[in-house]
């Protein structure tokens, strides 16, 4: 099997959810899905493994991708509403994860999954519209209708609390 | 800037929320303050995994011809 598809087969399924939690649109994500595996194959030669592992590299373009996707939807839908109109929604690094990596990794997702389940809903909303919205901290609490260091604070603890978790498999 | 600084500021930025005037501090100091570096490599981690932790749902099967006649 040509190495592309070993990748695109390795990754795709996680991408493709992390796509879809973002846009919660198919045909967006799958578009986004496609930029970014052809992204990251052609600029394969600035992967850095000493910045952090192929995955997490991989996640970080389709993150961008999918956050100035959504973006941009929510721009053209507002001058869209604001135009009166009817919104219409349209719809080398190849063998380098062994199965004791993923074990790991699989153990360490878990435990910030539940992390995350554990924390107080107010620390677990603010985090997920930062990272799957894409909000800033002012969008986040004109959102919520929070003060703003309320939100920050709320930030920062939730964090803190997933980084000490994660420190049990260091 | 002390570390508990640096740490929070670390924490936004993993979650792309930095003020954009804390990043040059927060790059000028994890420059020089390994636990500091450790930390916002934590955090990376701690969001990457946010990503990989949800249940994976498999794209539509064309999909993988598709990406591969773009290259």
């Amino acid at each position: 099997m040509p190495a592309f598809e070993v990748f695109y087969d390795r990754y795709a399924s996680t991408v493709y959810a992390l796509l879809l939690r973002i846009l919660a649109n198919a045909d967006d994500a799958q578009e986004v899905l496609q930029e970014t595996f052809v992204k990251a194959w052609t600029s394969a030669k600035m992967f850095d493994a000493v910045r952090g592992s192929e995955v997490a590299w991989l996640i970080s373009i389709a993150r961008s991708r999918g956050i100035d996707r959504l973006r941009s939807r929510k721009i053209r839908y507002t001058r869209e509403d604001e135009a009166g109109r009817e919104v219409s929604i349209r719809s080398s690094f190849l063998d380098t994860w062994s199965g004791a990596e993923k074990a790991i990794q699989s153990e360490e997702c878990q435990a910030v999954r539940s992390a995350l389940a554990e924390l107080p809903a107010a620390q677990r909303v603010a985090l997920e519209l930062a990272y799957f919205e894409g909000l800033s901290q002012s969008e986040i609490a004109a959102r919520l209708e929070e003060p703003l260091g309320t939100i920050k604070t709320r930030m920062q603890l939730g964090m803190r609390k997933l980084r000490e978790r994660l420190q049990a498999f260091q | 800037m002390t570390h508990e600084d640096t740490e929070s500021i670390a924490a936004l930025d993993a979650l792309g929320v930095a003020a954009a005037g804390d990043l040059a501090d927060l790059a000028e100091h994890i420059a020089s303050c390994i636990p500091c570096r450790r930390a916002r490599e934590d955090y990376r981690r701690a969001v990457t995994l946010l990503a990989i932790g949800l249940e994976p749902i498999a794209p539509p099967t064309a999909l993988r011809a598709r990406a591969a006649s773009c290259l």
